[in-house]
């Protein structure tokens, strides 16, 4: 007979009834309580780490935890099953801080906060618009029906054709009359004042709803940014082009896999890919909640949904098939699908209302990056410029007014804090910025919140990686120089590698050592390298030289925090002069909001998608030589970074050996 | 209609290096061995000078090599269980380098210790005078206690020791430079890396001109075509002006031809593969010689009849 046991989560104090054969990570899914699980829960990331405080568990989880952590009770949540009654503790590391808490408390959505210098586009002209009304009464000389009545006074200040839904036809007598009974039938008096809402529905426009009186001032839209990661909301007033208010929150899809290669192969599992699909109409659905309730803005008072994320997120969102996108030739289902009524896929907002999403390029260039170039405008730029978007998927696109191309390099998730022992997202704890300076190798770090440091996040550890090679506590391929400061490191006690130690647990009270591996150096190496590859590629493919590119946009989650000298110290972003560098932040909801607000965005955002030519990186024969070139730091050939020798000079106070030769 | 000039013009050269020390350069060989200086393609001398020929180093183990192949046993089984009359037969056949592998060291073997294998150094100094190869046995922990003392043991006499990598290379670069020894870099079938293994050695201090490219070998028939297009491609680099991969090039086409199954199979495998004493030692030549082609600067051979058959195909190209 198969037996059920209770399993309690701290500290969250959650209790679920679970059969014996269920993993413990499934068991957190079920309570509610989050564990992280970059790989979903086949057993290969080691991330989703808790204790067990009470009770016995069955199952091998011993091959990412050292003995001592073994010995307190650790164990990963994804390989156990209980054994008995359990109390589970779930440590800070494995923790989402700021999930709850929608928008203010986590650094990493710090950034998503709207901010007030943005500018509101001159050509405001919104997907959705809301046009008051007076129609004449109708008399015996003009005896012109409702709907002709109506279509002709919405096509005076929207030229086109216009088309309009049965339900809203029905309705407009009542809505263009009072409707008095009697006792005896019914008396009907002329009003004719109505609200029109009218959407941009390919080449024709809809009247979405015709309400009695003036409403035309409540007209709002939702920008969605669906990330791999995060899930972002702006709020945006229709009229006025601003935003009203932003929430964001982690995709509840992770803990069905860290990246879209995992969550499409979670998708194929029965049921899967109705629970990505149901897991990410959630999580909208809560940022709707928190918006509504912190404005005066009503559900039904948004008119349309503008949603940007990569492919796979936005086929997940629409509940499309995701299996072909990870299949040679790699052909996602749509590209550029139509509007659709948002409640078809379960958002609820006005009943009418529309959702629309950015054109994608191909199975891994997707809407984000469709968004990025039309908030960077690089395909208006008559100089050459750069798009990074850097995330577990590097996009990279390149071009100006006369030509786009973009490439996708498959990065791994090592700057989001999978692949690194003590990596982590940008949360409460995590260490964002690192200096090693003088003398004897003095460490200083910042964490998120200022909270006792838990891990690393991805700018801590381009921090890290840096300034570890600055300081020249490693080589030119990484490897530790342990001779030089033996106090900083110590050895592995598992493999007897030695290993950095960032911080020591002990002497700051947090409960774990943040140290970094040698083999947590070659995934941070092979990261940036695959970005930088594929940037090469890209860049010598069409045959210009770097200096020939006078922007580079960074595009993703790290946002301002990011420092461009660390970033072109490891080699993860080319020598460039930094005032050529610019952060864009979240340009996947910007381009959601610049498509909303002005039609004539839109249709530019179809065109960007015609005009990118995709270049397929796996095909490219000198992909994997420029990507072992960029496996060293900052490269193999150092010529490319004299920034990078000059930095080293001044910190170090000598010549790099490798520029000397 | 005239016939067009199509002569390359290159603007480098692959680093020329002398190998061993006599006595009046500080050693006690009786000759030295000067490999590389190619100003072009190998063997094309319209298109550049080769002022060296490819030279050839037999292998000699310091424990007997008791799984080989029967051809390979029987030209050696005589003299393998002493690393110095096997150097000796080794110089009879025409050896210009010894190639001392102390396997013994390998923990998984004899264990051999430090001393011990500075003893079989000694030995084989004192009883050969051709300059010498030196290899540890690749367990990298052990390497690291052996070779500095070979290198002590050993010095003056200008060795090429082997072989530092991407991972491990800081102490056999210290003691290379230390004792005056060159160095072999390994970096398996790939020039980004073998440029980045020269960076780690040089960026140490260790002249980028002191230094053997070690692209590890591929034997006919199971790769070769990769390890000879690596070899094109680190010569046309160093031609180029590359200073990173301008060093000569080393292969090992001894040791790798007779892993084969073509080289080793009785004649149970198929009849027309014909007689092994015949078709092993072929095997190993017509390896070296593809790869002789490709740039190969020195190359490691086994088999009395292939150093005797690559000596004269190595002949017969340079002579015009």
């Amino acid at each position: 007979m198969t037996q059920s046991f209770r399993v309690r989560f701290l500290p969250e104090d959650k209790t679920v009834q679970v059969l014996e054969e269920t993993s413990l990570l499934r068991a957190a899914q079920e309570a509610d309580v989050y564990v992280g699980a970059i790989c979903g829960g086949e057993g290969v990331c080691g991330k989703c780490r808790i204790i067990i405080r009470e009770g016995e568990v069955f199952g091998e989880s011993t091959e990412y935890l050292t003995r001592d952590e073994i010995r307190r009770g650790y164990v990963l949540a994804c390989q156990v099953v209980p054994r008995t009654d359990l109390v589970v503790e779930v440590p800070p590391e494995s923790r989402l801080v700021g999930y709850e808490g929608i928008g203010r408390d986590s650094e990493r959505f710090r950034d998503f906060v709207f901010r007030p210098e943005e500018l509101v586009p001159r050509d405001l002209c919104p997907l959705v618009q809301k046009y008051y009304l007076r129609l004449p009464e109708p008399t015996i000389d003009d005896p012109t029906p409702d709907l002709e009545r109506l279509l002709a006074a919405v096509a005076r200040q929207c030229p086109g054709p216009l088309q309009m839904g049965l339900k809203v036809i029905r309705d407009l007598p009542r809505q263009l009359r009072h409707c008095q009974k009697r006792r005896r039938g019914s008396k009907w008096f002329w009003h004719g004042a109505v609200t029109a809402t009218v959407a941009l529905r390919g080449a024709v426009h809809e009247v979405l709803a015709v309400e009695a009186e003036d409403n035309s001032r409540r007209s709002f839209g939702l920008a969605l940014d669906i990330g791999t990661t995060t899930v972002v909301a702006h709020l945006v007033d229709l009229n006025t082009g601003k935003t009203v208010e932003a929430a964001a929150k982690y995709n509840s899809q992770l803990e069905y896999g860290a990246d879209v290669i995992s969550r499409i192969n979670f998708a194929r599992q029965p049921q899967g890919a109705e629970r990505l699909h149901e897991a990410i109409i959630h999580d909208v659905e809560v940022l709707i909640d928190d918006l509504v309730a912190r404005t005066h803005v009503g559900r039904g008072d948004i008119e349309c949904v503008v949603a940007a994320g990569n492919t796979t997120m936005l086929h997940l969102l629409l509940g499309l098939e995701t299996d072909l996108i990870r299949m040679a030739p790699f052909v996602p289902v749509a590209g550029s699908p139509p509007p659709i009524r948002a409640a078809e896929v379960g958002i609820r907002i006005h009943p009418r209302g529309l959702l629309y999403v950015l054109p994608m390029v191909g199975s891994f260039v997707g809407g984000d990056i469709t968004a990025g170039i039309l908030v960077a405008g690089i395909h208006k730029r008559e100089e050459l410029s750069l798009l990074l978007d850097i995330g577990t998927n590097g996009e990279v696109v390149l071009g100006s007014q006369e030509f786009l191309m973009a490439c996708s390099a498959s990065a791994g998730p090592a700057f989001e804090g999978g692949s690194v022992t003590c990596g982590m997202r940008a949360t409460a704890g995590a260490i964002d910025s690192v200096r090693i300076g003088s003398p004897r190798f003095m460490i200083r770090v910042t964490t998120i919140e200022d909270a006792a440091p838990v891990g690393i996040c991805g700018t801590g550890l381009i921090d890290l990686l840096a300034e570890l090679f600055l300081a020249g506590l490693i080589d030119r391929n990484g490897h530790f120089q342990v001779h030089l400061a033996p106090e900083r490191f110590r050895k592995n006690p598992l493999d007897g590698r030695p290993e950095f130690c960032l911080i020591s647990g002990r002497e700051v009270g947090s409960p774990r050592d943040v140290i970094l591996r040698q083999c947590d150096i070659e995934n941070l190496i092979r990261t940036k390298a695959s970005i930088y590859a594929a940037i090469d590629s890209l860049v010598t493919g069409v045959g210009v030289s770097y200096a020939d590119i006078h922007h580079v946009f960074i595009a993703g989650a790290f946002g301002n925090r990011l420092d461009v000298e660390n970033c072109i110290t490891i080699g993860l972003l080319p020598d460039m002069p930094p005032e050529k560098i610019h952060f864009i932040g979240n340009s996947s909801v910007s381009g959601a909001k610049k498509v909303m607000l002005s039609q004539a965005q839109y249709q530019e955002a179809q065109q960007i998608r015609e005009r990118i030519t995709y270049r397929e990186l796996m095909v490219d024969p000198n992909y994997m030589e420029k990507f072992t070139s960029a496996c060293f730091l900052p490269h193999t050939d150092v010529q490319r970074f004299p920034r990078v020798l000059a930095r080293f000079k001044e910190r170090s106070g000598r010549e790099h050996p490798s520029f000397v030769r | 209609m005239a016939v067009p000039d199509a002569k390359e013009k290159w603007s480098g050269r692959v680093n020329e290096m002398t190998i061993g020390a006599t006595p009046d350069q500080g050693g006690t060989r009786g000759r030295t061995v000067t490999v590389g200086g190619a100003s072009g393609i190998p063997f094309l001398d319209f298109d550049g000078q080769m002022p060296h020929p490819p030279a050839i180093a037999v292998d000699v183990f310091d424990r007997p090599p008791i799984h080989w192949p029967p051809p390979l046993a029987e030209a050696y089984r005589d003299v393998w269980e002493d690393p110095v009359a096997w150097a000796q037969r080794a110089k009879d056949l025409g050896a210009d380098l010894i190639n001392l592998r102390l396997i013994s060291t390998h923990p998984d073997e004899q264990d051999r210790s430090p001393e011990q294998a500075v003893e079989t150094v000694r030995a084989v100094l004192q009883a050969v005078d051709l300059p010498l190869i030196i290899w540890g046995c690749g367990v990298a922990e052990k390497d690291q206690r052996v070779m500095p003392r070979v290198a002590e043991a050993a010095q003056g006499e200008n060795c090429l020791l082997g072989a530092a990598t991407e991972t491990d290379y800081r102490t056999l670069c210290a003691a290379a430079q230390a004792y005056g020894h060159k160095l072999i870099t390994l970096a398996p079938c790939d020039i980004n890396k073998q440029k980045q293994v020269n960076i780690l050695a040089s960026d140490m201090g260790f002249p980028l001109t002191d230094i053997v490219n070690y692209p590890t070998t591929a034997s006919l028939g199971y790769g070769m075509e990769y390890i000879y297009s690596i070899l094109e491609r680190i010569r046309l680099a160093a031609l180029s002006g590359d200073k990173l991969v301008a060093q000569p090039v080393l292969v090992d086409p001894g040791y790798e031809a007779w892993r084969a199954k073509e080289a080793k199979a009785g004649s149970e495998m198929a009849a027309q593969w014909g007689e092994l004493a015949v078709r092993g030692p072929a095997w190993e030549a017509a390896t070296a010689c593809n790869l002789l082609q490709g740039g190969a600067d020195i190359l490691v051979l086994c088999h009395p009849v292939a150093i005797a058959a690559v000596r004269e195909a190595i002949r017969l190209l340079v002579s015009t």
